[in-house]
């Protein structure tokens, strides 16, 4: 056989090759599932950074108000009722939840006592009580999307701000006009 | 003059991508029952075993559906999902190829040799071609079945362009002799 006539019949064998093989398990299934991990993945991903974006909205939303239409003094009088746990880093999603909880209480318990302190004391803000409750209605929100991902801490940190605000806003409006000279 | 089998054919394809990239798993099946024999051919030729075939043809559809919004279009899509097919094989097959691999001359190791009951080699050619060694039969795929130019196998493959001219030469005289022998 010369040079020509074998390339001649590798070609027709090579022609004659099928192009399609048929593999001898089902390797859809492997995909599909490593698709679906994927997709998971993303959509958890987006969902977190959806609900940190919108609870920073918020909170920075109810900063801005207070500080524009309140003039109150946000701040004054720190250390006289600060939230004192610390918000970890990196929690597994069980203790987060705890810690929230411990969190709130904590909280509930420091309002209660700023209220009483200065009960039958005029304030320096009129509509103080509303802002209160903006305030308060910002910090269940933020609680309700932590219930769906307990473990994004900066939403347990803006919980926490939110938290803050709130005693800051009671020590401000309650305080003496002689205390801010 | 257009064939219509064929035009209906890419308007399908076309509208199954658009779901693709709309994130429909159920076009992305369809996409894949369409090639899966294709690019497991490819696999399997470049690699020269089913199971690693079998897994680098998984890899690929993994891969084409993370980049499938990156496919724009102009050229077919059977063509890009190919050459990422290629290029997957390729990755592997130098991975594989390690100076621990080249210590153990694994090019030399043949199917026969590997023991290793093959269902594709009923074909004569199938079967010759898995006999070459593994580098000789990476260009020869790529040349005369894939119908790569030897610059771009080369560049694949890292060898220079008359290091992938010589292979083809050697598949080339290996397969003559064995079938003027047969």
């Amino acid at each position: 056989m010369n040079d020509l006539e074998f390339d001649k019949t590798l070609q027709q064998q090579i022609d004659a090759l099928p192009r399609q093989m048929k593999p001898s398990r089902d390797l859809w299934a492997g995909i599909d599932n490593a698709i679906e991990q994927q997709q998971q993945g993303k959509r958890a991903f987006s969902y977190q950074k959806l609900s940190a974006v919108a609870a920073s909205f918020a909170v920075l939303g109810f900063t801005a108000w207070l500080t524009l239409n309140a003039n109150i003094p946000l701040g004054a009088g720190e250390g006289e009722a600060s939230l004192s746990v610390q918000v970890p880093a990196t929690q597994v999603s069980g203790e987060n939840l705890e810690y929230v909880t411990e969190m709130t209480e904590s909280f509930e318990i420091q309002k209660h006592d700023l209220l009483v302190k200065y009960e039958g004391q005029k304030p320096n803000a009129d509509n103080w009580r509303a802002q209160l409750k903006e305030l308060d209605s910002a910090a269940t929100a933020i609680k309700k999307v932590l219930d769906q991902d307990p473990s994004n801490a900066q939403l347990i940190k803006m919980l926490q701000q939110t938290y803050q605000q709130q005693l800051d806003l009671i020590k401000a409006v309650n305080k003496s006009p002689w205390q801010t000279i | 003059m257009i064939d219509a089998g064929k035009r209906f054919l890419s308007d399908d394809e076309t509208e199954l991508i658009r779901q693709v990239k709309q994130g429909s798993r159920h076009a992305y099946q369809a996409l894949y029952q369409q090639y899966c024999g294709r690019v497991y051919g490819i696999c399997y030729r470049l690699l020269g075993d089913a199971s690693t075939a079998e897994d680098t043809v998984q890899e690929v559809f993994i891969q084409v559906w993370k980049k499938i919004d990156s496919f724009r279009e102009e050229s077919k899509f059977s063509t890009w999902l190919y050459s990422v097919a290629t290029n997957l094989a390729v990755t592997h097959y130098r991975k594989r190829n390690t100076w621990w691999n080249r210590f153990r001359s694994t090019e030399e190791v043949s199917v026969e040799e590997t023991g290793v009951e093959d269902v594709h080699l009923e074909h004569g050619l199938e079967a010759k071609i898995q006999r070459l060694p593994e580098q000789a039969r990476m260009v020869f795929v790529l040349f005369a079945i894939e119908g790569y130019r030897h610059e771009e196998i080369a560049n694949q493959l890292g060898i220079a362009v008359g290091s992938s001219k010589a292979q083809y030469h050697r598949a080339r005289g290996l397969l003559r002799e064995w079938i003027e022998n047969e």
